[in-house]
């Protein structure tokens, strides 16, 4: 394509900026079913009594929109630009990349239509019916293909450590996806789990369980591993502990998810082992959150300027919060008080509008000028706005769901003197609904602080090339 | 293994993508299989519970009623083993009463209370009021309405299908021998089931609230 | 052998080879490849530069 670069290497920003836009795109219409649904918690009458504005249709389509079209088109965008500079090569195939990002694009357009018409597998985060599911393999199957002929043909000879997480995810989601989906059709759009009872719970959460590892953890610690070091302008702060880091994750991380075996009986020289192995991956999990904040050490004054690294470090310091609430959360006694509550609801937020998207932001923040030909996004301080209204949507939602979670488990469990049960059920329904107010109104924020982006984005794109300089006056004061 | 051996091992890893795929595969492999391997062959995850009759052709329907308006969204079938549990919800849930569960409804978040032993709880009538408008029960309540439900009549064109493949692909039947004696049993058996569901209502079949209403009647009816 | 002795000794494998890990990144003689490897993300800026030439985005356009 460009006769005039010859020299240079040549690199398919194409694709990279597809996957960016939509990233933008997809983020905002999954937030928006999210602020919805989060409103018909809150008033009922929100439903409307139509079939597919139903909230129990709709949440589906909701974490489907978040994980899988915003979250996995950022973790596109960002790979397939990590492993053009960091091998210094072009992507394999433009036409499978090509192919990745319109398949990619069909299957979340299938589920947006599907979802809504009640045409689910009950699959958390894989409730989609198997012909979308077996798309989902090919299309990612492709991606894989590209992802690592692309590191195959590098002009380097070190994989560069972001490599391997976004290799790892891109393995895993594959195995994980494909063992879990296995289904006996009925029809075109009904299907039954070829799993029964306990064995289907126990590969649904094995598969769920490792979809947040690998593909909200590992896939995102790869962008981290670029983005951070890339935007601070140093190298990573320890290089050795990413290695660690790296292997310690993926061959820990299912192992460190024992509530489903909580009343199983295994010996006690076992538990107690597994509880060393939880310890032991509590502690690279921090490890990769100190090397990603300690890479800023000496150039911390750059925090108080660039909102685009504020937002990439804020993302580390939720990933450690909800790398240490995990774990707890996994402990008997906690589990027994916070499970099916919305604690738990608080905890995936947590890590995904904390962790996930913040990093995402910030990597597209980084991002868009560079594939646009721009020197820096339109606006710092827009920026910077979306920063603060993000980080209050989140501390409002997560706070929100802290206190009713805590409070839901405590009204179940309360027994009166006689030994009869303190509460009805609807009671805890009825003392929860400020906090659902509360956690509607930080999606709000939310929401709003994407369309602030979106606004950004749009005029850096549609602004005169190379005429948004990054200058001092620019920047934040 | 020596330190030095494993140094040059790993240089070749780092620089050799395939390796690094397969040791991937490897290492998340070995947990999987660990942990969901044994449960296949375990008594207490495959032996149905004593009483435990598998779903009729108009509870299948309701079943997959069930999965299409996503009540597992917001309600579990899984009472554990505490006391508020046992008080509010009853005997508290056993994994052979969902051997024949496809897929398993267990859930994950209780936004309304569990359902597992709903069978019995509350009349037929009450549950097609409650569906209907929710709030004209339980004022309190934020569940969507499902009116719809009245309305639309169960399509039975794929329910002997839905039985078959329970029998045969799932080996649902007396021959398995997990549970000898128990299952569904011959097509006309099967066949004569499905005629009942479109003989409801006296001819025009069954609504969707009535498939619906008998699923939540049986939950957890099964263990003594 | 039971079921749950297996995968005590699974999990006992394991943390040895995490040990191992730690070990050998932690060694003198990875020293100074990391270093290098740290620093690899910056070496594209010699050849490449981080904006692309007008012409080519104009003809995407």
């Amino acid at each position: 394509m460009s006769q005039t670069v010859a020299s240079q290497t040549e690199y398919n920003y194409k694709v990279v900026r597809q996957f960016t836009i939509m990233t933008v795109i997809w983020g905002i219409v999954g937030m928006s079913i999210g602020v919805l649904i989060a409103a018909q918690l809150a008033w009922p009458a929100l439903n409307f009594d139509i079939p597919w504005l139903t909230y129990s249709r709709l949440r589906p389509l909701h974490t489907n929109a978040v994980i899988f079209a915003f979250g996995t088109s950022a973790l596109f965008a960002t790979s397939y630009y990590v492993v053009q500079r960091t091998c210094q090569t072009r992507l394999l195939s433009d036409k499978l990349a090509a192919f990745t990002f319109w398949g990619w694009q069909l299957v979340i357009v299938l589920a947006v239509i599907t979802l809504p018409l009640g045409m689910t597998s009950t699959k958390e985060y894989a409730e989609l019916e198997w012909p979308i599911d077996i798309l989902i393999a090919i299309v990612w199957v492709t991606y894989a293909v590209v992802f690592m002929g692309t590191i195959a043909k590098r002009k380097v000879s070190h994989i560069y450590v972001a490599n391997w997480f976004y290799a790892g995810f891109i393995i895993t989601v594959a195995v994980l996806h494909v063992v879990n989906s296995m289904a006996v059709p009925v029809s075109l759009t009904k299907s039954y789990s070829i799993y029964a009872g306990a064995v289907d719970a126990m590969v649904q959460w094995w598969y769920g369980h490792n979809a947040v590892g690998f593909l909200l953890t590992a896939g995102f610690l790869g962008m981290m591993y670029y983005f951070v070091p890339k935007q601070a302008g140093r190298p990573v702060y320890s290089y050795r502990l990413s290695v660690v880091h790296f292997w310690a994750l993926i061959s820990l991380y299912i192992w460190a998810g024992p509530h489903h075996l909580h009343y199983t009986a295994l010996p006690d020289w076992t538990q107690s082992l597994g509880m060393v192995m939880s310890i032991i991956l509590f502690v690279p999990s921090w490890g990769g959150m100190i090397n990603g904040i300690m890479t800023l050490s000496g150039a911390w004054h750059k925090l108080r300027t660039d909102p685009v690294l504020r937002f990439l470090v804020v993302s580390l310091s939720f990933y450690g919060m909800s790398t240490f609430e995990g774990p707890m959360m996994a402990i008997k006694s906690v589990n027994a008080l916070s499970h099916y509550t919305d604690w738990t609801i608080g905890h995936v937020h947590s890590g995904a509008l904390g962790w996930v998207a913040m990093i995402s932001i910030g990597a597209i923040y980084h991002l868009i000028p560079a594939l646009f030909s721009q020197g820096r996004m339109y606006s710092v301080k827009l920026v910077n706005t979306h920063f603060w209204l993000h980080t209050v949507g989140v501390v409002l939602y997560i706070v929100a769901m802290w206190i009713s979670g805590v409070m839901q488990g405590l009204m179940w469990r309360a027994v009166n003197a006689d030994g009869t049960l303190m509460y009805t059920f609807v009671q805890s329904l009825q003392a929860s609904h400020p906090f659902y107010v509360m956690r509607f109104l930080g999606g709000v924020f939310i929401v709003v602080g994407m369309l602030v982006m979106a606004y950004n984005v749009y005029r850096t794109i549609s602004a005169k090339n190379d005429s948004l300089k990054l200058d001092a006056q620019a920047q934040l004061a | 293994m020596s330190n030095n051996n494993s140094q040059n091992k790993h240089e070749i890893v780092e620089k050799n993508i395939g390796l690094m795929a397969i040791l991937t595969v490897f290492a998340i492999s070995f947990g999987a299989l660990v942990e969901i391997t044994p449960l296949m062959f375990q008594d207490d995850t495959t032996k149905p519970v004593e009483g435990l009759r598998p779903l009729n052709a108009l509870e299948i329907e309701g079943h997959d009623i069930y999965v299409r308006e996503g009540c597992h969204t917001c309600h579990t079938q899984m009472i554990r083993p505490f006391r508020d549990e046992v008080e509010r919800y009853g005997h508290y849930s056993v994994a052979g009463e969902s051997v024949w569960d496809h897929p398993f409804l267990w859930g994950s978040k209780r936004t309304g209370p569990d359902l597992a032993r709903i069978g019995k709880r509350y009349s037929d009538d009450w549950h097609y009021a409650h569906l209907v408008d929710p709030r004209a029960v339980v004022p309190e309540s934020n569940m969507p309405g499902f009116p719809w439900l009245a309305e639309d009549r169960v399509d039975t064109s794929l329910t002997l299908k839905k039985l078959k493949i329970f029998r045969d692909t799932f080996a649902i039947n007396p021959e398995n021998p997990a549970h000898p004696g128990l299952g569904y049993g011959s097509d006309e058996e099967l066949i004569a089931d499905v005629a009942k569901v479109d003989a409801m209502n006296n001819g025009k079949g069954a609504t969707e609230m009535q498939a619906l209403i008998a699923y939540l009647q049986q939950l957890g009816t099964h263990l003594k | 052998m039971d079921y749950g002795t297996y995968r005590g000794i699974l999990t006992l494998v394991i943390l040895v080879l995490f040990i191992v890990i730690v070990v050998w990144a932690y060694s003198r003689r990875s020293k100074t490849r990391f270093k290098d490897a740290a620093n690899a993300i910056f070496e594209d800026e010699k050849t490449h530069k981080d904006t692309i030439s007008n012409e080519e985005k104009g003809s995407e356009k």
